[in-house]
């Protein structure tokens, strides 16, 4: 797997590698990697970006969401190879210029959270979510699926679209608030 | 995880032919948990053959 090669070029290759190219919060990444290598991995043993959690690392657990091409995805179960080309954003890509996304302001603001593993995970889930939502995406609870244009963003959507995310902590109550609030702000601001 | 090569084929005939002519070459595609099994020690795969931008469907079963 992934390991961190202190003075090595990150694009240097070794036996048994083979190069990828993503470009990660906004930055283009020319690496060699081990086939076996998940992104999960790469971001945090390579890359240093360890922002995203390892919980499970069985795609269970969703600590380890990132967005891939504006899509979130559990990176424990992606491999990094299978990515060549692809846009990813981790929760350190969400901030502009110093100032968070509102997803991530909301997690302060509601107390998102108690020990913070899975919060990255949670945040960028909720980032996507949100997206998904105003898109017009529809989920299992979604009542009138023929409906066009923005799914309302009831508690029950919220739940269910964040039910790949867990939080051991047991923050959900927060977490919600967080999710709803941010939703908001960001409707009533497009 | 025993190693493996990636490969990446152009369209799905590619990945077919490629599958076909090599019994331990599996479909990586969506929805698959063939990386769980391999992680576990519970699949072995030498060869990985993606199509881009479609998900090959994942009626093989991984060799153990």
């Amino acid at each position: 797997m992934g390991t961190i090669r202190p003075g090595q070029p990150e694009g240097a290759e070794r036996a048994g590698e083979a190069r990828v190219t993503l470009t990660i919060n906004g930055r283009r990444r020319e690496l060699a990697v081990d086939p076996r290598t998940t992104l999960l991995d790469l971001l945090r043993e390579r890359l240093a970006l360890t922002g995203t959690k390892k919980g499970c690392d069985h795609g269970q657990c969703g600590a380890c969401t990132v967005l891939v091409n504006g899509r979130r995805i559990n990176s424990c179960r992606a491999l990094a190879m299978a990515h060549d080309g692809d846009q990813v954003v981790t929760v350190e890509g969400l901030e502009r210029e110093g100032v968070l996304h509102p997803v991530q302001q909301a997690f302060l603001e509601h107390d998102g959270f108690q020990c913070g593993y899975c919060t990255p995970g949670q945040i960028c889930s909720a980032v996507a979510l949100l997206d998904e939502m105003r898109a017009g995406a529809v989920s299992a609870v979604t009542p009138d699926v023929s409906r066009a244009g923005a799914v309302p963003l009831t508690d029950d959507e919220i739940r269910e679209r964040m039910s790949g995310n867990l939080c051991r902590c047991g923050a959900y109550a927060g977490i919600m608030a967080a999710v709803r609030d941010a939703g908001g702000r960001l409707r009533s601001a497009s | 995880m025993r190693t493996f090569t990636y490969t990446r084929a152009s369209d799905a005939r590619a990945a077919v032919a490629a599958v076909a002519r090599d019994p331990d070459t599996r479909f990586l595609g969506g929805g698959t948990n063939l990386l769980d099994l391999m992680k576990m020690g519970l699949a072995h795969v030498r060869n990985r053959v993606r199509e881009p931008h479609k998900h090959i469907a994942t009626g093989v079963s991984p060799s153990t």
